[in-house]
């Protein structure tokens, strides 16, 4: 009876999110993107303002002259651009410094120690001479025509509080990168695309999002103690009832591990950014005036009772197969060919609406599709893994520990 | 010109080790994705596996039937929709609330406690700066390195002359000071 009633959970919570995305995608694709400008011709407005464009880095010296030099090249007419030196350890702040005396809009803040991204970020606002801040990552490369979409959301919707790009991968050598390649276009895009038409984000990307400081300064800026302050921050602005937005258009180009090690290493960081959200707002979302943000908290509850109940599966069909089980904790099999043969059909399709949806971004991701046409599938069993093992390192994890740079894997190069 | 698609696609950078696991792995999933299809597949293999698609289709339990699958998409697609719709028609072109004026740049010096208005001026304009903290995370210390002139952030005195197009100058100074 149990056994059954883990198994059905199982099936039909990623069957039922799947199509909900879907769904969601496919409206959002017809109401707001179908006939939208292209990339390359963002919405005008009267008066663009002006924009600061943040970079925060720690040991990006390989990479910033690079990010820098993408930023320079932003089609917008007026901004600055400052970027932070966060303790570097390589040569870093001399780059930037030397960067200075090349790119007149380019400013500098140097920390003497290593005090975190959502730190970087903090000071960031505080210097900037902008109401409007675009912030990315400092090895991630900016489309040119990106701020102009993110800025006309903030411009144009006042109750806009943060708009978030679409990451695009850049390296696609190995498989790793090219099923992240899937990834990305087939599951967030298609995950970011619905929640948007579903009124609520669960998280803006930290490598790419423009951001209203007004909005900032209402709910206290980036928290310096959540190991992602991406999900922090979209769940407080939220909360506070800024309306966060997604834009297809605002392409950032990427670099993501391509190593086994590192892969687990960032979605452990993600998960566990997550459960730290959930552990700290929970109580302020129970109330009526948070109703909104209930989807949102419902679907990652889920998601992580999912995750445990997944690992049960797992176990007693496990067993099941070497110990006589009693009838109620009965699982017939680890791979029940019936459900699985449903769920592949599912993936097959959401490959295939994303595919058509994404095809005017990135022409070239459908080539990584054929090869890769199981990763939703090992999306799933990922982020079992991932929940698993980050909810308890969340709940026991003390508060007010500051969250510190860990340099990345950053793929092959 | 940069170019428009930054893809790096260099397999023949991968260690002897990554292709031998990305391999095994590719292997590995491509096996499970063809086993979870058996029941399909055994379409075309008729003779070899009917008794696979007889259990798994046509004798399927009735909770997993594909009309019940169907019903779930369909449900799914009938509340996702019509939320959307909701949403969209509803906030579509209107605030329910209004937006908020520029916060100025004395208000966030203030939230992050630094109340001297020269520091202020020295993070607004300078373009290479120092800043040191406290254990706590505290700003303590801003120092440009141009003019390699200490500001602590309690008040300290007058701050530099102007050196930018002098209106843009007046009114900042007039923003943080007033």
């Amino acid at each position: 009876m149990l056994g059954r009633l883990f198994l059905d959970f199982a099936f039909y919570y990623p069957l039922t999110m799947a199509w909900s995305w879907i769904f969601g995608a496919v409206n959002y694709y017809l109401r707001r993107e179908r006939n939208s400008p292209t990339r390359t011709h963002p919405p005008e407005l009267d008066e663009w303002p002006k924009a600061t464009l943040i970079v925060p880095c720690h040991n990006e010296g390989e990479n910033v002259r690079e990010t820098l030099a993408y930023l320079a090249e932003q089609d917008y007419p007026d901004f600055e651009i400052i970027a932070i030196n966060d303790g570097s350890r390589d040569n870093t702040g001399a780059v930037l410094d030397e960067l200075t005396t090349v790119y007149p809009r380019l400013r500098v803040l140097h920390f003497t120690k290593n005090q975190g991204k959502a730190m970087g970020l903090r000071m960031a606002a505080l210097a900037s001479n902008s109401e409007f801040l675009v912030c990315i990552d400092g090895d991630a490369l900016l489309d040119r025509y990106a701020t102009r979409w993110l800025i006309w959301h903030l411009v144009t919707g006042p109750r806009v509080g943060a708009v978030t790009g679409n990451p695009r991968i850049r390296n696609r050598s190995s498989l790793l990168g090219r099923l992240q390649v899937g990834e990305f276009s087939s599951i967030i895009g298609l995950i970011k695309r619905a929640q948007r038409t579903l009124g609520r984000i669960f998280t803006v990307s930290g490598v790419i999002a423009g951001f209203r400081r007004s909005a900032l300064h209402q709910v206290g800026y980036w928290s310096t103690d959540m190991v992602t302050e991406d999900i922090d921050i979209s769940w407080r602005l939220q909360m506070d009832h800024w309306d966060l937005r997604y834009e297809p258009n605002a392409l950032c180009w990427i670099l993501m591990p391509e190593t086994l090690k590192g892969l687990w290493k960032q979605r452990l960081r993600w998960a566990q950014g997550g459960a730290e959200a959930a552990r700290r707002y929970m109580r302020n979302l129970l109330i009526w005036r948070a109703r909104r943000m209930w989807p949102v908290l419902l679907e990652y509850v889920l998601s992580v009772v999912w995750a445990y109940i997944m690992v049960a599966v797992f176990v007693l069909g496990l067993l099941g197969l070497f110990v006589p089980m009693p009838h109620w904790l009965h699982v017939p099999g680890p791979f029940p060919t019936w459900y699985g043969a449903v769920l592949g059909s599912t993936c097959i399709f959401q490959f295939m609406i994303s595919m058509f949806i994404d095809r005017r971004y990135d022409e070239q991701a459908s080539r990584q599709f054929l090869f890769i046409i199981w990763y939703p599938l090992a999306f799933w069993l990922l982020g079992m893994c991932t929940t698993v093992v980050a909810v308890p390192k969340a709940f026991m994890k003390r508060t007010g520990t500051r969250a510190v740079w860990e340099s990345p894997d950053r793929g092959i190069r | 010109m940069l170019p428009e698609r930054p893809i790096i696609s260099r397999p023949e950078r991968q260690s002897l080790g990554q292709q031998i696991t990305s391999g095994t792995i590719a292997s590995i999933a491509w096996a499970i994705w063809l086993a979870i299809w058996a029941p399909f597949l055994s379409v075309v293999f008729w003779l070899l596996g009917f008794h696979i698609t007889y259990t798994s289709i046509i004798r399927a339990p009735n909770k997993s039937s594909l009309l019940f699958i169907l019903l779930l998409v369909l449900v799914c697609n009938i509340v996702v929709s019509s939320w959307a719709s909701y949403n969209y028609i509803r906030f579509l072109g209107k605030s329910k609330r209004r937006g908020s004026d520029p916060v100025p740049h004395k208000e966030v010096g203030r939230f992050f406690a630094v109340t001297d208005a020269a520091t202020l001026k020295l993070l607004l304009r300078e373009r290479r700066i120092n800043l040191y903290f406290d254990d706590a995370g505290g700003l303590v210390r801003a120092e440009s390195l141009k003019t390699k002139q200490a500001r602590k952030t309690k008040p300290t005195g007058p701050g530099k002359k102007p050196k930018k197009a002098e209106d843009d100058e007046k009114q900042l100074e007039e923003s943080l000071v007033g």
